[in-house]
């Protein structure tokens, strides 16, 4: 391929120096001529064919590459504008397909909301009966609470009352009294 | 529970030694007083420090049997103790001994506590009620507690028989209280 180049270039230098002789030469005044005519008519002849011979096979060649990348390029425009058709289709389904899912979820949204809703209320319900019950046993506990804190309080200030009484009245013979019966006691608890 | 057990040995070979009460009673005494020596503060520590050659432990525990005028038994015995480094254990032995010797002699001590002391009358009904009980001689040792306003409280072998006033008073109380 190199080489075939070479022998291009060659052909084109010679070609076009070969007149630049004619042309350089000092010629007479310059007036028409059947010969020149056909000098030049001969050599445009020769430079045709020499274009052809050496340089036709890599004209056809780039051109024909040409059109067939044009050709492959248009093929692959083709196809890419087919793919994208075929997108823009499953594009147009999938936007039908969600407008209908979106339909159906609203519907779903809204079902749920309704019983999400109720569930509330009924454990608002249920909540409110709770804090109503526990308020009632927190209420009877306080109460209870209260009444055994008195109960204590009276047993304790009485029992003092009584320790003091006890204390300032206790006599020899309630001491003799208490003994015998401990003593009494002790006698029914010895085993028979 | 070790120490008790090891008490308890010693005390059964002590009592093992002889069969008369009297005797027995009499070395019971003097383990006793030789127990509360060994338990004072001062000594027992003297006793168990490890700085103290076991030699001289056994000497020191003769001499303190010499100075109570303990019986000879009682000293060999005393000595037999330190030789096997069993001092720190002479009150366990007298407390053992003391329970062995009692159930030997079928009797129970009991602790009476009184708010004021008792005459002997009450004294002697209160311990004939606790021997009809325990069927066993009682050997009384008396406490007083102000405390108590009236009654007695005793304490027999394990059980405490609450006759006392502030108990009563206490329990009135809790009834009241509910």
């Amino acid at each position: 391929m190199k080489r075939q180049s070479l022998h291009t270039i060659i052909a084109v230098v010679t070609v076009l120096l070969c007149p630049l002789c004619a042309f350089a030469a000092e010629g007479p005044e310059a007036s028409g001529s059947w010969t020149a005519l056909i000098f030049y008519v001969i050599n445009f002849g020769l430079f045709l064919w020499v274009i052809r011979y050496f340089g036709g096979p890599q004209i056809s060649a780039f051109f024909t590459n040409r059109a067939k990348s044009i050709r492959e390029t248009a093929s692959r425009s083709e196809t890419a504008l087919k793919d994208a058709q075929a997108l823009a289709r499953c594009a147009a389904d999938l936007t039908a397909g969600l407008a209908s899912e979106k339909s159906r979820l609203a519907a779903d949204l809204a079902t749920e909301t309704a019983f999400q809703i109720k569930h509330l209320d009924e454990l608002a319900r249920e909540t409110a009966e709770r804090i109503k019950r526990d308020s009632a046993i927190s209420v009877n506990a306080a109460r209870e609470g209260g009444q055994r804190r008195l109960r204590e309080a009276l047993a304790s200030a009485t029992a003092r009352l009584a320790l003091e009484l006890v204390k300032r009245d206790f006599q020899p013979a309630d001491q003799a009294r208490l003994l015998d019966r401990f003593v009494a006691k002790l006698g029914e608890e010895a085993p028979r | 529970m070790r120490s008790s057990k090891v008490a308890k040995r010693y005390a059964r070979a002590m009592l093992g030694l002889s069969s008369d009460p009297a005797q027995l009673e009499t070395w019971g005494a003097e383990l006793e007083r030789l127990a509360r020596i060994v338990a004072a503060p001062e000594i027992s520590v003297a006793f168990a420090s490890p700085e103290i050659a076991p030699s001289a432990k056994s000497e020191a525990l003769a001499k303190i049997g010499e100075k109570l005028e303990l019986s000879y038994p009682m000293r060999s015995f005393a000595t037999v103790l330190a030789r096997h480094g069993r001092i720190d254990d002479l009150p366990a032995v007298a407390e053992a001994y003391r329970r062995m010797l009692d159930d030997l002699m079928v009797r129970a001590r009991a602790t009476l506590t009184f708010p004021q002391a008792p005459s002997d009358e009450t004294l002697a009904r209160i311990v004939a009620g606790l021997e009809a009980i325990s069927h066993k001689k009682i050997l009384p040792t008396l406490n007083l507690d102000a405390a108590l306003i009236g009654g007695v409280v005793v304490e027999l072998e394990g059980k405490t028989y609450d006759g006392s006033l502030a108990s009563r008073l206490a329990e009135a109380a809790r009834r009241l209280a509910g």
